[in-house]
């Protein structure tokens, strides 16, 4: 009997801000804002939905076919914005697809939105240890980013330290060049 | 489908009106996730709910991968209780219960078990015998075919015909046998014959050619290990033991909570039929004694109970003829309630079934002496019964056994007090040996069985104090035998009780009906077993078993059943000596020992010798080497042969000595009693408990303290005097310890505990084991005494017991036994 192999797509719903800001007061909600969670309306029927959907539209019936046979939503937290989905070994890439050319959250909700592929791999045992590993990193961004989070550059905080470091840095390595002569100077700005 | 109410109408939220989930989760394949609207409740975004959430987020898929792990680590045959499994509930799912069939199916198909599909049809089984059983059947259908063939040829050419009008012409009397066939066959029952099994179904016809079945005998080859088929006990297929480990569990089933059942068919019955002068005379014969050996049954007032039939009686039955007359084996003795208008009484015998022809022939001669002469009846197929033990075997029985409605439930008789009698859970709160009889409906119109009603204290109390049932027991239909084979033959099949199930409302039992089975019953409370005994007809025993195994017992779980060795293992817990094993001087109990002794010696020499016990070498200390007599056997010759000076023969069938009562020997060790000489060697039953570690097993040697060597019987009597573990605060300090002061300082205190960390503890210099060499040595042979029949560690004791058997010979009443 042979088996029938999968893959587990670890996918993330990304929300990129529509208003260009530069300022750095911006920084910490900014990850906030990119990692922010989906509404609840948006459960995991509604996803797989719109996954079908996509295929049909990309790859018509031939590719609804094949790669929904084993089409499933493993994991879907909407806190998080974060879902695992399983499809098929031979056309993971069809899913991957549709799930590329999503530009926004199916109808009832329409928010504009980045669907990210993050990983693939073939045991959900991995797809779990990536997301929680990326769930790691993101908690630690946050708590670096609030701790640093009422001054930035100015402030005490570790991302504070640094940039004053460079700029302590920076500012020496001008100092000295300096004297020596011109053409260094441009090499150091 | 808005036009047709009937049709259900699809709306957009089913899945929240469900109440159940069609396919529910399974735990270790789902991962749960936290909805937004609880994670950020009123919507704002800031960073500690963030983080909250994502660490809920590895938290839930660390959760579920340690889930999926557990869920593959145990098959679903793994998840049964251990007295569910079954051997080859591996590879074939449908031996595994109905809930974990899926899951066993799934997963044998995702590792590639092959499912194997019994191909045992209709029980012919598999592989050469399967193949052997399946060509008889087609011989037997041919041969059938072929008869029937030949008949309806005869029948058309009429040569039948005409020898039958032929003998109606020579015989014209042909017609009477017919008739007078009843009186007939009443008539030979004189002749006192050894009873016949009943044909059995021709499908185990074969397997039962040398043996007979218990009733239950199919129910128990599914869970306990039985006979094997080429070595019956007693003709019988016994069951041995129980399939799983169950010695902690009889224990504590027989002894705290629940119960045990045993199906004890194979004991056998002897019917008497006379009147009661002769019967009585006949018991008086064969002196009918009780446990203690006096016979004033007949003084008693319990005796008196005994003789109207509403007690038991339970003792010892001896030989007829002899000085010192010989014990054949532990009976009991029921009387039927004499009917009115007849001067005919009868009564059962109850045997063990390995000294059962002994006391046939000597009932049977007995019979004849009497004056008007007592007719002797072979009841071992007719009557069978169970016993069952435990706090819960009361109300099992309440609940199982209930009176058929065509009893009429007048107060006191005993129909109406038995379901008040469910809430007892020690027997000996019940008057000793009472019994009860009256006919019960088939157990299995009452399927599955209910709780019994223990409310009524009260009355249980009345009941208890006064047992009215002793004026109102009526005559036992089971001493009839036209009502045992009524019985027997109007139990109506398995598929007609479905039917009627199916058609009796729910959640109530089926109507009775004036058809239905009046299943005759006796039950009593056996003293000496400390259990209920259940008499009924043979063919009634598996309805009325089945509907035991099945009762909710109130304090949880199902009565358990049990084997032979759980039967010994009661016995022996109550430090009882069960007959036949434990009596030695019996000729039933010779012969179990002679059977014992080739298989234990079989067991030794089946292991490898890097594993067993040398005995022909053992160490005895004081250079005598190799267990004293057989190492196999209880070496009973050896042990009364070195007193007596006479010849013994090994394998005789009739031990050369006899079972004396414990009672009467310990009269004669004492000296209390005025004895007649005795002429022939006896042994008796003693109870054996360990002083030190170790436990005795069947075939230890007991010797006693010896008595020429003065200094090793003081070296024995030393290790008597345990030391305490804990001094008394009174005790006086001894010389060579140094009074200290109350707080030493820091460094002497730890230089204390550093001695006291590496002496040794204080016990072990005191009392000597086993394995020290200052352990004193075996006495010699001639201070050997007798042997232990059944020694294990008595969980009611908490410490190991034995039940042994010590001889008693010539030289009885010269040495001095100390009871130490």
């Amino acid at each position: 009997m042979v088996r029938v192999k999968n893959r587990y797509l670890v996918v993330k719903f990304l929300y990129p801000s529509t208003t260009p800001s530069s300022s750095s007061k911006d920084v910490v909600p900014q990850l906030l804002q990119l990692h922010q969670p989906t509404p609840d309306a948006f459960h995991a029927g509604l996803l797989l939905r719109a996954i079908r959907d996509g295929i049909t539209e990309l790859f018509g019936d031939y590719g609804m076919g094949m790669a929904s046979t084993s089409l499933k939503i493993n994991y879907h937290s909407p806190a998080t914005s974060t879902a695992i989905i399983r499809c098929p070994q031979a056309h993971y890439q069809m899913v991957w697809a549709a799930l590329t050319y999503m530009t926004k959250l199916p109808k009832p909700i329409n928010t504009p939105v980045v669907v990210q592929v993050v990983r693939v791999s073939g045991t959900i045992k991995k797809a779990e240890m990536e997301v929680i590993r990326r769930a790691k990193e993101i908690i630690l961004r946050a708590k670096i980013e609030q701790r640093g989070g009422a001054d930035n550059a100015t402030g005490d905080g570790m991302v504070g330290h640094i940039v004053k470091m460079v700029e302590r840095r920076r500012e020496e390595q001008v100092l000295v060049r300096v004297e020596e002569g011109e053409e260094e100077d441009d090499s150091d700005e | 489908m808005m036009e047709n109410p009937k049709k259900r109408k699809y709306t957009n939220d089913t899945a929240a009106l469900a109440k159940r989930a069609r396919f529910p989760a399974n735990p270790s394949r789902t991962i749960s996730a936290t909805p937004t609207t609880t994670a950020y409740p009123n919507g704002e975004l800031n960073v500690s709910r963030f983080m909250r959430a994502h660490e809920n987020e590895i938290k839930s898929l660390e959760n579920a991968m340690r889930a999926a792990k557990k869920g593959l680590s145990r098959r679903a045959f793994q998840n049964v209780p251990r007295d569910l499994r079954r051997r080859t509930g591996s590879h074939n799912p449908q031996r595994v219960p109905k809930r974990l069939r899926d899951k066993a199916r799934k997963e044998a198909k995702e590792d590639n078990t092959p499912i194997s599909k019994s191909k045992s049809g209709s029980g012919t089984g598999k592989g050469g015998k399967g193949r052997l059983r399946v060509e008889n059947i087609e011989k037997s259908k041919n041969a059938r075919e072929k008869r029937e063939e030949k008949k309806k040829k005869e029948q058309i050419e009429g040569t039948l015909s005409a020898r039958k009008i032929r003998k109606k012409e020579d015989h014209p009397m042909m017609d009477e046998p017919t008739e007078h066939s009843a009186a007939v066959k009443k008539r030979r029952r004189k002749f006192a014959v050894l009873a016949v099994p009943d044909t059995p179904s021709s499908r185990f016809r074969r397997r039962q050619v040398h043996k007979t079945w218990l009733p239950t005998h199919i129910w128990h080859t599914k869970r306990a290990t039985m006979t094997p088929g080429k070595e019956p006990l007693w003709r019988f297929a016994i069951p041995l033991r129980t399939a799983g480990k169950a010695y902690r569990l009889t224990h504590r089933a027989v002894l705290l909570r629940g119960a045990v059942a045993w199906d004890m068919s194979y004991m056998a019955t002897i019917g008497l039929e006379g009147a009661e002068a002769s019967i009585v005379g006949l018991l008086e014969g064969l002196h009918l004694t009780d446990e203690d050996g006096q016979a004033t049954w007949q003084q008693k007032a319990i005796g008196k109970k005994w003789l109207n039939g509403t007690r038991v009686w339970e003792g010892w039955i001896y030989e007829r003829e002899g000085k010192v007359p010989k014990k054949i084996a532990q009976v009991t003795v029921v009387w039927s309630v004499q009917q009115e208008g007849s001067t005919k009484r009868k009564a059962f015998i109850r045997v063990h079934p390995s000294a059962f022809l002994s006391l046939w022939n000597e009932v049977i001669r007995a019979s004849k002496i009497q004056k008007p002469v007592v007719t002797v009846e072979d009841l071992r197929f007719e009557i069978g019964s169970i016993e069952i033990m435990g706090p819960a075997s009361a109300e099992t029985l309440c609940s199982v056994l209930s009176a058929s409605s065509a009893t009429e439930l007048s107060s006191d008789t005993p129909p109406s007090l038995w379901s008040t009698i469910a809430s007892v859970t020690n027997l000996r709160e019940l008057p000793p040996s009472a019994l009860l009889a009256f006919s019960v409906s088939d157990p299995r119109l009452r399927d599955p069985p209910r709780a019994a009603d223990m409310t009524s204290q009260a009355q249980v109390i009345e009941t208890l104090a006064y047992w009215p049932i002793d004026k109102t027991q009526t005559t036992p239909a089971i001493f009839d035998r036209t009502a045992r084979l009524a019985a027997c033959r109007s139990l109506p099949s398995q598929q007609s009780i479905n039917r009627r199930k199916a058609m009796a409302s729910p959640g109530n039992y089926p109507d009775p009906r004036p058809t239905d089975p009046q299943i005759p019953m006796l039950t009593f409370v056996s003293r000496r077993n400390n259990c209920w005994t259940v008499l009924l007809p043979w063919k009634c025993v598996l309805p009325v078993w089945r509907g035991i195994m099945r009762y909710p017992v109130s304090t949880g779980g199902n009565p358990r059943f049990g084997g032979l060795k759980e039967r010994r293992q009661v016995d022996f817990e109550r430090s009882v000596p069960s007959f036949p094993f434990d009596c030695p001087g019996t000729d039933a109990g010779w012969a179990w020992e002679q059977q014992e002794r080739v298989e234990r010696k079989m067991e030794w020499t089946k292991r490898p010798k890097g594993k067993r016990i040398e005995w022909a070498t053992i160490d005895l200390g004081n250079s005598r080497k190799g267990e004293v007599g057989d190492p196999w056997a209880c070496d009973w010759e050896r042990l009364l042969q070195a007193k007596d000076g006479t010849e013994v023969t090994a394998e005789s069938a009739v031990p050369p000595f006899r079972q004396i009562l414990t009672k009467e020997a310990s009269d004669l060790m004492t000296g209390h009693s005025v004895s007649p000489n005795i002429s022939t060697p006896g042994v008796f039953s003693a109870k054996i408990i360990m002083v030190q570690r170790g436990i005795p097993t069947t075939c230890a040697r007991i010797y006693r303290l010896p008595t020429n060597n003065q200094e090793l019987r003081s070296k024995w009597l030393s290790l008597m005097v345990a030391p305490s573990p804990v001094s008394s605060p009174n005790q006086a300090p001894r010389k060579d310890q140094v009074s200290r002061p109350k707080n030493p300082p820091k460094h002497l205190r730890s230089r204390q505990l550093a001695r006291n960390l590496l002496k040794p503890p204080q016990t072990s210099v005191d009392s000597l084991k086993a394995s020290d060499e200052n352990y004193p040595n075996v006495p010699d042979e001639e201070d050997l005494i007798g042997y232990v029949t059944t020694g294990n560690y008595n969980l009611a004791e908490g410490a190991p017991t034995a039940v042994a058997n010590l001889g008693l010979g010539k030289y009885g009443h010269v040495c001095i036994w100390e009871l130490v």
